[in-house]
This record gives C-alpha cells, sequence and structure tokens, in this order.
C-alpha cells in the first residue's frame, strides 16, 4: 500500500511502453518478457503491472481489447498508440537523462 | 449523469480487471505445470507470484475515481447484511427511532401550519397589515378617511384594500336556510392579494359602484363551505343565493388552499363592502369617513421599498395623517390625535385565534417531544454499543487483515445510517397520519379548522435535520468506539468489556433514566392539570345545560318589546319535554372572561368582574342560590333606577363588612351602568373559563338593560336529560316566534372542551411519550442486565450449585442496576424540578415541582426497573449449574 515514487512508477511506465513498442501484448505476456529480459531482476510481484496498465490506458498511451490467445484463453490485448509513442520516446529520453545524471553523482570525488 | 454512466460502467469494468487477473494467473499456472509443478501447486504458486489481487485491484478502484461512492454503497449494503442478522435488536431500535421522529415530525407541522407558514397568496412577504390603536393600546380600527389617505401614498403601497369582521347572515338556497358568515371586502381585496378563482371569477373592481350607489350583488364562496354546504356543485355559477333576504348571485369559488386572511378559519361567503347594508336598513359605511368597516386592513407594500422604510415613514406622517382623518363631530379631537398608526407583516395573516393560543403551547410542546427524540437517541446509541461489542472479534479480525480506522469507522456508521433513514423514513409516514388525527382530537368541540398540514420544505428540512442528528449522536459515538478496538485484545476469547465500554453503557443508561423520568413527570402534570380542569366545581350544574346562540332574524328592525318577547320565548320553551327551565342572556357560557373595572363609592377599593346582561329565570336555571336580598322581578323596570345583582366573592371583596344591598356599584364604562344598585347577592359560579380563579360577576337585568336587538344574543336552557337532546325542539321553539333564529347551539360540557383544547393536546402526547420512553428504558435496563448476566454465567452457576437461592442472585444484580438506577433518578429529579419552571403556564390547579407526582413518577420507573431486571435474571437462576459452568 505504498505509493510508488514517480520514477519507480515511470519506469515501469517505460518498460510496458517499450515492451508493447514492437508488437501487442497481453498483461502475462508483457510481465513475462520484462522478467526475461530483466533476468527475472525485475517484476518479483507479477499483480503490480495492472495499476500501470489501467492508467495508461486511461491516459490514452495504451489501448486494450479482449482476443483469444492461441490456447483459446481470453486475453487483453494492448498496444501503443500515437501518443504512446510520444511518450516512449520522452521516456527513453528521461531515462537516460536520469542514468547520466546519477552516474555523475557517483562518480564524483 | 456523468458519475451514474461511470457507476455502471465500473461494475462492467469491475468484472473485466478480475477476468483480466484470472487469466494471468492462469496463464502462470500453466507456465508452472510446465516446468514441472503438480496442477495444484502451480496454481498455488502462481497465486503467490501474483501478489495480493485484492489489494491491487483496490488501488486500481481507487485510482479510477469512483472509489468513494461504490464503497459508501457497499458499505451500506454490507450493514444491511449484518444488521438482518439480529432482527430484535434492530426491530426495537428502529421501532422507537420512528416513534420519536413521528412525534417529533408531527408537531412540527402542526407548528409549521399555524405559526411558520405564510397565507398561501402571492408574495405574502410583500404584505402588511395596518392597525390604528388608542393611547391605551385598544385597537380602534382605521376609518373611511384614513384608508382613502393612505391609498394616496404610491409612494409606499401599491394596494390597500380590507376586510370586514364575520357577520352571521341567514343563507337561503334551494328553499333550505342555514347559518352562515359573510365577509364584506372592498373592490380589489382579491386583486390585492392575488387570488386566483377556483371556479368562475372573484370580485373586481368591476364589480364595485362609486360610494351611495350599490355595487354588483355578487358573492364568492370558500372551498370548503361550497364542499360542505353545496356539495361541490359545479354548476353553482349564476345561481342565486338569499342573505339576510337578500338575493346575491354566485359568480366564483376560490380555491382549496386558499382560506381567508387567518390560518385555519374559512372565508365561507365574501361580497363587497356597501352591497348588503343599504338592503337591510344600515347606511353605505362608504360614505362615512368616520365608519370603520374592515376589521382587517391590508396593504401590499410598492416595489422596492422595505417594510422598515415605509413603518418609519409612517410613522414621520402619522400626525398629518391623523389630523387630515379626524371624524366630523367627534367629541374629543385631541384623543383622535393621540393615536397610534402601526404596520406589521401580513405574511402571516392577522394574528388570529390560533397563533396566539397555540404559539407558546407549540414551543413548549416542541421541547418535550424533543426529549423523546433525545432518549430514543440515548436508546439506540447503548444497542449499538452492545452491538460493537458483541462484534468485537469480527472488527478486531479486520482490523488484523489491514483496515484502517476510517475503513472500521466507516464500517459502523453505515449501521447507523441504515438505521437513521429507516427511522426517519417511517417516522415521516407515521408523522403524515399523526397530524391530522391531533389536530382532529384536539379540535374536537370548536369550529372545524381547515390547516394546510401538507408537507412543504421546511418539514422535509426538519426531517433531515432529525436525521444528521440522529447519526451524529449515536453514529460517532458508536463509531469512534469501534475504532479504537485492539485487534489483540479483541481475539481473545474472554467477553469482559473494557472498563471504558462499561463505563459509557451505564452513563447511557443513566442519561435515558434521567430524560424518562422528566417526561413522566410532565406527563403527570399535564394529566393531572386537565383532569383538574374538567372536575371543578362549577358551582352549576353543567351537565344539565345547553347554549343556544341566537340571533335576529333578517329584515327590517322593529322596536322590540323585550318584557313580553322574552316571557314568551322562555315559557314556550319550559313546555318542552326535557327542558326545566330557559333564560336569555347577553352572553354565553364558556366564552372566555372579559371583567370590567368595578368601583363604588361604599367600598375602599376598586377591583373587576365579568358582567352579563341576564333574565329574572337565569338565576333558577343555574341553580344559583340567593343569599343575601333577591334577584330580578318584575319590580326591575325602566321606571326604577338600575339595579345589579352580584357574586358572593365580589361581594365579600368590597364590601368585607357589612351588607352590600343599597350599595352602588360601577360596573365598566357604559353609562348604563353606573351607579347600579345592589339588590341581591348570590353564590358563586364558574361561568366563563375553566381556568378563572376568581369568580367576581355581576349581573345585570335584561328588563332594565336590553336596548338594542343584538344585545340578548344567548339562550341558557336548563334541561333533565342529555342537553344535546332538546336542541332541535328548541330550534323549533325559537323559530316559530319569528324574531330569532338559532345559529349555533353547543352543551356546556362542549363549550368547556372547546376551552381545553391546549390542555387535552398536552395531555394525550404526554400519555403516550412517557408511555415509550418507559418501554425504551426497560428495554435499556434489560439489555444492560441481560449482558451482565450472559457475562457472569458462569459465577451464577456456581453459586448455585454452592446453594444460593434465586433471590439471592436476583439481589446480587439489583445491586448492579441499583447504582445506575440511583444516579439517574436524582439527575432526573433535578432537571425535572429546574424545567418545571417553563411549563408553568400551562399547567393547573398543580404545582410544576408537585412533589406527589415526583415521587409517583420515580417509582413507576423503579417497579419499571426491577421488573426488566428481574427477568433475565430469573431465567438464568433457573439454568442447571453443569449447563452454566460449561457456558464460556
Amino acid at each position: 500500500m505504498r505509493k510508488h515514487p514517480d520514477t519507480l512508477q515511470g519506469t515501469l511506465d517505460l518498460l510496458i511502453l517499450k515492451t508493447l513498442e514492437s508488437a501487442p501484448n497481453h498483461g502475462f505476456g508483457i510481465t513475462l518478457h520484462i522478467q526475461n529480459a530483466s533476468d527475472g531482476a525485475l517484476l518479483v510481484e507479477e499483480g503490480s503491472i495492472y495499476p500501470a496498465l489501467q492508467r495508461l490506458e486511461r491516459e490514452g498511451a495504451i489501448k486494450g481489447e479482449w482476443k483469444v490467445t492461441e490456447n483459446g484463453r481470453r486475453a487483453r490485448y494492448y498496444r501503443l498508440t500515437t501518443l504512446g509513442h510520444k511518450r516512449l520516446a520522452d521516456a527513453q529520453e528521461s531515462w537516460a537523462v536520469l542514468s547520466r545524471s546519477v552516474s555523475k553523482v557517483l562518480r564524483y570525488v | 449523469m456523468n458519475l451514474l454512466r461511470r457507476l455502471f460502467r465500473r461494475s462492467r469494468m469491475n468484472d473485466e480487471v478480475r477476468e483480466e487477473m484470472e487469466s494471468h494467473i492462469a496463464m502462470r499456472a500453466e507456465l508452472n505445470e510446465h516446468s514441472g509443478m503438480s496442477a495444484k501447486e502451480a496454481r498455488v504458486t502462481a497465486r503467490r507470484q501474483f501478489g495480493n489481487a485484492v489489494a491491487i485491484r483496490e488501488r486500481i478502484y481507487e485510482r479510477n475515481g469512483f472509489g468513494l461512492l461504490t464503497s459508501i454503497v457497499r458499505d451500506l449494503q454490507h450493514a444491511v447484511r449484518s444488521l438482518m442478522r439480529s432482527k430484535t435488536l434492530v426491530a426495537v431500535a428502529v421501532l422507537s427511532l420512528i416513534i420519536a421522529i413521528g412525534a417529533n415530525t408531527a408537531i412540527f407541522s402542526l407548528l409549521n401550519a399555524i405559526l411558520l407558514r405564510p397565507l398561501p397568496i402571492q408574495d405574502p412577504y410583500r404584505l402588511v397589515s395596518l392597525s390604528q390603536s388608542d393611547a391605551t393600546g385598544r385597537p380602534t380600527g382605521l376609518n373611511e378617511a384614513m384608508i382613502r389617505e393612505l391609498g394616496r401614498q404610491t409612494a409606499w403601497f401599491s394596494a390597500i384594500f380590507g376586510r370586514s369582521g364575520d357577520r352571521p347572515v341567514a343563507v337561503e338556497y334551494n328553499n333550505l336556510v342555514t347559518a352562515g358568515n359573510v365577509y364584506a371586502v372592498s373592490s380589489n381585496f382579491y386583486s390585492g392579494l392575488g387570488i386566483d378563482p377556483f371556479l368562475g371569477r372573484v370580485l373586481t373592481a368591476d364589480d364595485d359602484a362609486p360610494a351611495g350607489a350599490t355595487p354588483s350583488r355578487v358573492a364568492v364562496l370558500g372551498y370548503q363551505y361550497w364542499q360542505q354546504h353545496f356539495s361541490g356543485d359545479r354548476n353553482i355559477l349564476g345561481k342565486t343565493i338569499r342573505l339576510d333576504h337578500v338575493a346575491f348571485t354566485i359568480v366564483g369559488v376560490t380555491g382549496k388552499e386558499y382560506s381567508g386572511l387567518e390560518i385555519g378559519q374559512t372565508q365561507q361567503i365574501t361580497i363587497l363592502v356597501g352591497s348588503l347594508e343599504q338592503s337591510v336598513g344600515e347606511p353605505d359605511p362608504r360614505l362615512n369617513p368616520a365608519a370603520t368597516p374592515f376589521n382587517d386592513v391590508v396593504a401590499r407594500l410598492a416595489s422596492g421599498i422595505s417594510l422598515q422604510a415605509v413603518r418609519a415613514a409612517l410613522s414621520a406622517e402619522a400626525p398629518r395623517l391623523l389630523a387630515a382623518t379626524i371624524p366630523p363631530g367627534s367629541e374629543n379631537r385631541d384623543l383622535y390625535r393621540q393615536q397610534r398608526l402601526s404596520l406589521d407583516s401580513g405574511a402571516m395573516g392577522s394574528s388570529g385565534i390560533l397563533q396566539m393560543k397555540f404559539e407558546r403551547p407549540l414551543r413548549i410542546l416542541m421541547s418535550v417531544v424533543a426529549l423523546l427524540l433525545l432518549i430514543a437517541c440515548v436508546n439506540l446509541a447503548n444497542l449499538m454499543l452492545a452491538r460493537a461489542l458483541s462484534k468485537r472479534r469480527e472488527l478486531g479480525i479486520l482490523a488484523a487483515l489491514g483496515a484502517g480506522r476510517a475503513a472500521l469507522v466507516r464500517h459502523t456508521l453505515a449501521e447507523t445510517v441504515v438505521l437513521a433513514i429507516l427511522g426517519v423514513t417511517g417516522g415521516f409516514a407515521l408523522a403524515h397520519w399523526l397530524s391530522p388525527v391531533l389536530a382532529q382530537r384536539a379540535w374536537v368541540g370548536v369550529s372545524p379548522i381547515d390547516l394546510n398540514l401538507s408537507t412543504d420544505l421546511r418539514v422535509l428540512g426538519f426531517d433531515a435535520a432529525l436525521t444528521i442528528f440522529t447519526i451524529s449522536v449515536v453514529g460517532i459515538t458508536a463509531a469512534v468506539y469501534a475504532s479504537r478496538s485492539d485487534p489483540a485484545h479483541a481475539l481473545q476469547s474472554v467477553k469482559m468489556p473494557d472498563a471504558r465500554t462499561a463505563r459509557w453503557s451505564r452513563m447511557l443508561l443513566i442519561a435515558q433514566i434521567a430524560l424518562s423520568l422528566v417526561l413522566i413527570v410532565m406527563a403527570g402534570l399535564f394529566a393531572q392539570s386537565l383532569a383538574k380542569l374538567r372536575s371543578r366545581d362549577f358551582g352549576f350544574p353543567v351537565h344539565e345545560v345547553l347554549n343556544v346562540l341566537v340571533v335576529p332574524e333578517p329584515g327590517p328592525i322593529t322596536p322590540v318589546d323585550w318584557a313580553s318577547y322574552s316571557t314568551q320565548l322562555e315559557s314556550n320553551l319550559t313546555r318542552v319535554p326535557g327542558v326545566r327551565t330557559a333564560a336569555l342572556t347577553g352572553r354565553t357560557l364558556m366564552d372566555g372572561s372579559f371583567k370590567v373595572a368595578v368601583s363604588s363609592p361604599q367600598a375602599s377599593l376598586t377591583t373587576a368582574a365579568d358582567a352579563t346582561i341576564v333574565t329574572a329565570k337565569f338565576f333558577r336555571a343555574l341553580d344559583l342560590s340567593t343569599l343575601e336580598g333577591r334577584t330580578f322581578d318584575d319590580r326591575d323596570n325602566h321606571s326604577v333606577s338600575n339595579v345589579a345583582v352580584i357574586s358572593e366573592t365580589l361581594a365579600h371583596r368590597l364590601f368585607p363588612k357589612g351588607t352590600s344591598i343599597g350599595n352602588l356599584i360601577n360596573a365598566g364604562a357604559e353609562p348604563t351602568h353606573q351607579g347600579l344598585r345592589i339588590i341581591g347577592v348570590v353564590s358563586d359560579a364558574l361561568l366563563h373559563d375553566t381556568r378563572q380563579t376568581d369568580r367576581s360577576d355581576v349581573y345585570l337585568p335584561a328588563s332594565q338593560q336590553a336596548d338594542s336587538v343584538w344585545s340578548m344574543g344567548c339562550l341558557i336552557v336548563r334541561t333533565s336529560r342529555d342537553p344535546s337532546s332538546v336542541a332541535a325542539e328548541v330550534q323549533k321553539v325559537v323559530q316559530s316566534l319569528d324574531r330569532q333564529y338559532v345559529f349555533v347551539s353547543q352543551t356546556t360540557e362542549e363549550r368547556i372542551s372547546r376551552l381545553l383544547v391546549v390542555e387535552r393536546m398536552f395531555a394525550l402526547l404526554g400519555n403516550s411519550l412517557s408511555g415509550v420512553s418507559l418501554m425504551l428504558v426497560a428495554i435499556g435496563l434489560f439489555g444492560l442486565t441481560a449482558y451482565n448476566v450472559s457475562r457472569r454465567t458462569s459465577e451464577i452457576g456456581v453459586r448455585v450449585a454452592l446453594g444460593a437461592t434465586r433471590s439471592t442472585i436476583l439481589w446480587l444484580f439489583l445491586g448492579q442496576t441499583s447504582k445506575v438506577l440511583a444516579v439517574g433518578l436524582t439527575v432526573g429529579i433535578f432537571s425535572a424540578i429546574l424545567s418545571g419552571r417553563f411549563i408553568s403556564t400551562v399547567v393547573f390547579g398543580i404545582s410544576p415541582q408537585d412533589p406527589v407526582t415526583i415521587i409517583g413518577s420515580t417509582l413507576v420507573l423503579i417497579g419499571v426497573a426491577i421488573l426488566a431486571t428481574y427477568v433475565p435474571v430469573r431465567h438464568a437462576a433457573l439454568l442447571n449449574p453443569t449447563v452454566t459452568l460449561r457456558h464460556e
């Protein structure tokens, strides 16, 4: 029940948007992708992606619709909108700035 | 609307989100299974990996913004479900709330109808009523000249109009003659008030004619009058009725809501001033600048000006106005110039009898009834506390699971809100039925009043306030308690309440007992007042007297020989079977006491007494015994000086030493009532008002004092059986003499009841409310004891096993409640004594701090307490010890 600090929330948004850049996916798929890509380090609690997904959809960055998976299961697939592409670009830029700044501070003697 | 749409969309979204998450978990479980776990293990791990689905959903809902509204709905649903589990408790709580709120709303409705709601006319708050009075404050009325002068002040008033007092006439329609009341108004009366007709039209300036000429003889009927006497016949327009033999055409009927310038009084028949007078031999008042034809002069304020401004302007201009309107031929011009003009808001109509009589009593009644509400709320609070106690475990678990304090408070508050809503809805319905019933029962005997008891914003607002009050008092107490529950403590199986709860509960009970005692004492006082007023020694046989109001037959007025007319009428009446004696008097019995100043050259002081003109048979009719001298007979005529008979009390007061016979007295200001020679003293009688304490009366003989056809307006008929049974016969006899006809006849008891309206209402309500409060106290004490008993059941088992008898156990528990009772009663007694001051005006013949009543009420409460305590204890003491010992 802690409020996520903005950076963390922003970071999760970035990960989700990036995952969806290549292809639409459902919540579980996005989770798996992030987990695999980070070698299991990120997304320990799988469900925590859903508030972010809801919010991104509400803000218009992604759009979801119900489809059927290959296994015949109903799932909600999300894809990036035009706004989402722009958000992704902005978020990547911010992340780059952030990581550069943090590195600078750490290197400071 | 958007919110509603979101609400509906929300439940769909609920399901969608849930489905999405389940789908995720299922897919994870599938993956887990492929990695080698068993199906069951796979699912369990998948859930664990997912995290707290419920908490995540909560976060989503919160973020989506409509969390609050739906969680309120959910809380309420939950509250209803949990309340359903303890049906008896809920039933009792809701019932007591319904009664308390119903009573409060009913009384407030009455208050609203009589004192608060303005007249149902256009823009009532721009209406003002004008009055003129002499230096002593006695109203003198505005004369024609003054009305014309004020009418010229267009800066102050956009219209000024008037209405006469009611005038009894013989109404003849379809060959049936009944008695009716006619009001004469000015031609702009209806347009000034902004009244639209219900049927036909109202009186307008077109019907009018200049002074001296007769205006059109058209009449407008009041709605209720039209319904009752003309059967609501829609073809009434254009038909003719005769008022005192003069033909009038009915041109309209006013609406149901408009009943007149006085709240509660119907304007039966309305005609234009000047349309009737000349036909019955009276002068046209509009021709006489000194005439005061109107009882009520009302004006509408000109637009843009305030009442205060006009009032100030009026006092500034008053000297000039008075100087310009001095009645010609007036003896004392200076006296007229000293009169005062005043202006008051006319929104509530002319201050009728209803308002003056009931204002204070209704306010007192409201406070009394509010007491009951307080008791019901306290009761409810105690019940909620008990409930919270029993649900402590549940609440503790909720707290342990992470429910925030706010959630716990909301939880308990939701239950209170449900109960409060149920209580107010039921109470509202109860009041809807109750207030007309109260009005009817209390008003028995008076001319039927038409009160508009419909609900309006004020009543609704009042109920809303009550709801909020109830919720605040009850809910917050219980909720705050609930939120403090320590989970660790709650989860223990020990059912002992913490010291704070028990103390709260006891304090609430003490408050309840104290308030109930005050209520019971008040009820006792009201009931005794009423009984005393009814059972007073009236000094005459109250149950055997019929009062008949008689009115002169319409038509030209011829001089009357009173001696022969009254003798003939009285002897004709005596021949009616059932009638013992009949006497004509100037005023009826029980019409209120109107004292005049009485002085005597032979007395050292001035006092006051009621003066009545009576015929000789009066004293025999009422069985008044002659104590000194004689009563009236043939010797008292116009050839001798004027005489009088006085009552015993007056005689002793004026002439404490020696006889009163032969002394002279002056009774009031009338010239013929000066220098009256006392010829007799009769026994005291209570003739005018049940609340009277002074029985000073002066009786004047009709043979000397009856001067106009209006002065002998009442018949006192003494009967040997039920007075109402002779009414029809009496009416026939009166009308057979062709000089007077009967306007209304009532038994003396009916008239007394009419005077006791307020007392009856108080007694009625006092009884019912104290009954309810006793019931609530009994329930409260029962609950407390039952709780204590259940707590110590095992202890009881041990005691019984060790040889305690039932009465020992009873005393044990009585000891506990007796402390609460003692404190409660003490506080209650003090409060009752203090509050006695406020009800002293409505209590009669008994002190508001009457010790007997207080002691009696205390004993009643103690009795109820013992009973309420006994029942649960008896039950426990009878149980088999082995059963009780196993009880956890």
